[in-house]
């Protein structure tokens, strides 16, 4: 186990040097400089070149890698020109609400799409099944900003239940902060949701033809105990899988779910910074998130083993 | 088990609805003043939230050109001498202005009693500070002030000396974007690259809290000295009725919309003209269509390329009309007006000078002209960025009322960023579609005067528009520098270095309970109250 987690962290390293390096040189491929956006579009040309040189625009493009991939070792992401503080802070400041979004549309995509995946496989090819299918590829087609939109028409400026934008951190108070949520969790969640539903229903009815559950039948055990002791947990596998992998989507910041309820998270950090041209805090945010992906894979590739007694590392 | 997971579930549909019924009562909702949380369908705290569509990148306001470090900043810091509500020049911090029999020394005594935010008394030391910063920093600055000394006659007095009479000092002195704001003088001296370490002014708002991303917090300042005069334009009275101001960036304008019906923001900026009707619909809500408040203008590059020429320019110019990219860029009359006049109708400068170049509408006069430029289908490249809808529709028409006199039209669609950057350079395009804001005086319009090297260095050049600049910025004589102006006006209209499409305004709204609110030049919320 050990020697596998030290192979998988090594070329996680080679990976994330590679992400950084596409990063940089994508940003900084880019046309638009943070000194325009700073100064304002009537500034002059002089002023700009003033600026520019100021904040160390005007280096070679080399030597401005070798320098924030030095301080990115030693644990220095960079500065925020435009927020004039650390990148590692503005990251931060702006995970607290993607954290929060990204737990609570989780809990509501598996509340909600594990048991219907699982009632689906179970009645496999019903009007029930049929019908939480073609949910559920709604789900997926439609995107994220119409469900956001439509849920803020109908439940925000019509009936004024919940707040249509904005976000309350959690000192605010549980309520506070969940009743912001709740509605971009929704629209997060539904997409996700679906995923995991569909999953569920397609990796169940594999197992569900295995013999030892023909056998768990013939012994005469309840429906619900063959379906979840015997079935699901041999199905969940796969299912873990699409639950990290969207896990570590939102994580990276639900950006057009973040900018429609103007939520201050990591998705909307990005979009900012990438409009403000505000290099190193896209850079820092990227390799974070990249950093998060990896990790993530990690723990539930090591999860595999936990779930699955059969799934042993030490000898791949 | 299974009862367990049930149970869980069961929990959190209930959880989802007590959080849905806490909303719906407003009455529970905390009442600390010092807490941040949702105002309630009913105006019970005293702040206004006011939804923005941009965030400023800084709020020194000496620093950048950018209109919406202006709207914040100018709650936090004031001017020497303001505009009034007929853009005549009138002090704020200086008690009165006195200019010398000759016009070249310029008197600003002080009022007294005026203190920063930080409880220092306001001295004329803090003033030379302010304005020699403003000056190396602002092109406004520079060339207002380039042969002004500014001085402390005494601890209570400024002095400008000028080489000659001016009639622009005072304008620049008192023109907010990017404006000559008093900070104290240790703040100038603190300030490094970026900018200001704090933000310290004499306004009737103090700076709070500044959270990324979320809201700029600005509080009433206890100690404000406000003149007692009347309120007029930018002068006059000024109180800060509201305890806490809140601007909050919602870039999205479908959100900023929806946060306005339900009373997540009190007011909001920048409107989409489609959803004038939700908003004159909406019983709860005060729409307002602001204007004067800017014009666009089709702006080319003059240095490089085919618009380097004249002819080609007037060609262009000959050929727009002028009401159908309007309509387009706003989709309704309400929000714009077809003006020749580099100064709004509303400013005593405004001239008739030239208009009967504007919005010729004359596809053969066009073509006659190309013809006589020489111009033989070289491909004319237009930027034009979606990220300001009204610039894209507009820019899309005009691009088709070019191809029908017979030009070649590349459009190139970027990011607003890389529009900037792009128009920056010499080479790579020739013309992309803008606004301007209001400007106080004429001499202040930026593309007139090569000087400013805008957008690129080595733009439009002509000796005559220069001189007839310097001349009217000599000219103390107001009646006098409009006569000039008047010829100012009419070289433009010949040359066009840019063409000057309309006058376009703009739609805000607000929540019934916001009382007094007035607009001059831009969203300023100093006397206005909420109920």
């Amino acid at each position: 186990m050990g020697g596998y987690i030290l192979k998988r962290i090594v070329s996680l390293i080679m990976v994330l040097f590679v992400v950084a390096v596409v990063d940089f040189i994508i940003i900084h491929l880019t046309p638009g400089d943070p000194a325009a956006v700073i100064l304002g579009s009537h500034a002059s040309e002089d002023e700009l070149a003033r600026l520019r040189e100021q904040l160390g625009l005007n280096l070679p493009i080399t030597l401005q890698f070798a320098k924030w991939i030095s301080g990115v070792l030693q644990g220095d992401l960079g500065w925020s020109i435009f927020m004039n503080m650390p990148v590692t802070q503005a990251i931060y400041e702006h995970m607290g609400p993607t954290l929060s979004l990204t737990i609570f549309a989780e809990v509501i995509a598996v509340v909600f799409a594990i048991p219907l995946g699982v009632m689906a496989a179970n009645r496999r090819g019903s009007w029930i099944d049929q019908g939480l299918m073609i949910l559920a590829l709604l789900g997926i087609s439609l995107p994220s900003f119409l469900i956001g939109l439509n849920l803020i028409l109908l439940l925000a400026v019509q009936m004024n239940w919940l707040p249509a934008a904005g976000y309350q951190p959690l000192s605010s108070g549980i309520f506070n902060h969940l009743k912001y949520l709740i509605l971009p969790a929704i629209s997060l969640g539904i997409m996700q949701g679906a995923l995991i539903a569909r999953m569920t229903r397609s990796s169940m009815l594999e197992v569900m033809n295995e013999n030892y559950i023909r056998t768990a039948e013939a012994k005469g055990l309840k429906t619900r105990i063959v379906l979840y002791k015997h079935a699901f947990r041999n199905a969940f596998i796969p299912i873990l899988t699409v639950i990290g992998l969207s896990f570590a989507t939102l994580i990276g910041g639900a950006v057009v779910i973040e900018t429609v309820f103007n939520i201050p998270g990591i998705g909307k950090l990005i979009v900012n910074s990438v409009l403000r041209r505000d290099y190193q805090v896209i850079q820092g945010a990227v390799l974070m998130i990249a950093t998060s992906y990896v990790l993530i894979n990690l723990v539930v590739d090591l999860l595999y083993a936990y779930i699955d007694p059969r799934v042993k590392y030490e000898k791949s | 088990m299974r009862k367990f997971l049930y149970g869980i579930f069961v929990l959190i549909i209930l959880v989802s609805f007590v959080g849905c019924s806490q909303a719906t009562q407003p009455t529970s909702e905390t009442t600390d003043p010092n807490k941040n949380t949702t105002p309630p369908p009913i105006k019970d705290k005293n702040e206004l939230r006011v939804a923005m569509s941009v965030a400023p990148p800084t709020l020194d306001m000496h620093k950048t050109t950018a209109v919406v470090t202006q709207q914040v900043g100018w709650h936090i810091f004031e001017f020497l001498v303001t505009l009034d509500k007929d853009y005549k020049v009138v002090p704020m911090l200086a008690e009165k202005i006195e200019i010398s029999g000759d016009g070249k020394t310029i008197t600003l005594p002080l009022r007294k009693g005026v203190t920063f935010h930080n409880g220092k008394a306001m001295t004329a030391q803090d003033v030379v500070a302010s304005l020699n910063r403003w000056k190396q920093m602002s092109s406004t600055g520079r060339s207002a002030l380039s042969k002004t000394t500014v001085t402390a006659k005494d601890e209570m007095t400024v002095q400008l000396s000028l080489e000659q009479p001016s009639s622009t000092v005072l304008p620049a002195l008192a023109y907010p974007v990017q404006g000559a704001v008093i900070m104290p003088k240790e703040v100038i001296e603190g300030a490094d690259e970026v900018g200001v370490k704090e933000y310290i002014g004499t306004g009737p708002f103090q700076f709070a809290e500044w959270k990324q991303d979320q809201y700029i917090h600005l509080k009433k300042f206890a100690g404000y000295q406000s003149l007692s005069e009347p309120t007029s334009g930018l002068a006059g009275k000024k109180e800060a009725k509201v305890d806490d101001l809140y601007f909050i960036p919602v870039p999205d304008a479908a959100t900023r919309l929806a946060g306005l019906q339900t009373g997540e923001y009190d007011f909001a900026d920048e409107i989409p003209f489609d959803n004038y009707d939700i908003v004159k619909n909406d019983p709860n809500l005060t729409s307002y269509v602001t204007k004067p408040r800017r014009y666009n203008g089709f702006i080319f590059n003059t240095k490089a390329g085919v618009f380097s020429n004249a002819k080609i320019r007037q060609a262009v110019n000959a050929a727009l009309d002028m009401d159908s990219i309007m309509m387009a860029a706003t989709g309704n009359p309400d929000f714009y007006r077809l003006d020749h006049g580099l100064m709004h109708q509303e400013q005593a400068w405004y001239v008739d000078s030239g208009k009967e170049q504007y919005n010729q509408k004359n596809e053969s006069k066009a073509k006659e002209l190309l013809k006589e430029a020489g111009y033989k289908g070289e491909p004319v490249t237009i930027l034009g960025s979606k990220d300001y809808e009204f610039l894209y529709k507009g820019t899309l028409v005009i691009a088709s009322q070019l191809e029908k006199i017979g030009m070649k039209v590349n459009l190139e669609i970027y990011d607003w960023p890389t529009l900037i950057s792009k128009r920056g350079k010499e080479e790579g395009w020739n013309a992309f579609l803008s606004y301007f804001p209001l400007f106080a005086e004429p001499t202040q319009t930026i593309f007139l005067d090569s000087r400013n090297n805008w957008p690129v260095p080595g733009s439009y050049h002509n000796p005559k528009m220069l001189m007839l600049l310097d001349q009217m910025r000599a000219t103390s004589d107001f009646e006098e520098g409009k006569k000039i102006f008047t010829d100012v006006q009419a070289l433009y209209w010949e040359d066009v270095p840019v063409i000057k499409i309309g006058d376009m305004y703009g739609l805000i709204a607000m929540r019934n309970y916001v009382k007094d609110y007035q607009f001059f030049m831009d969203i300023s919320f100093w006397n206005v109250a909420v109920q």
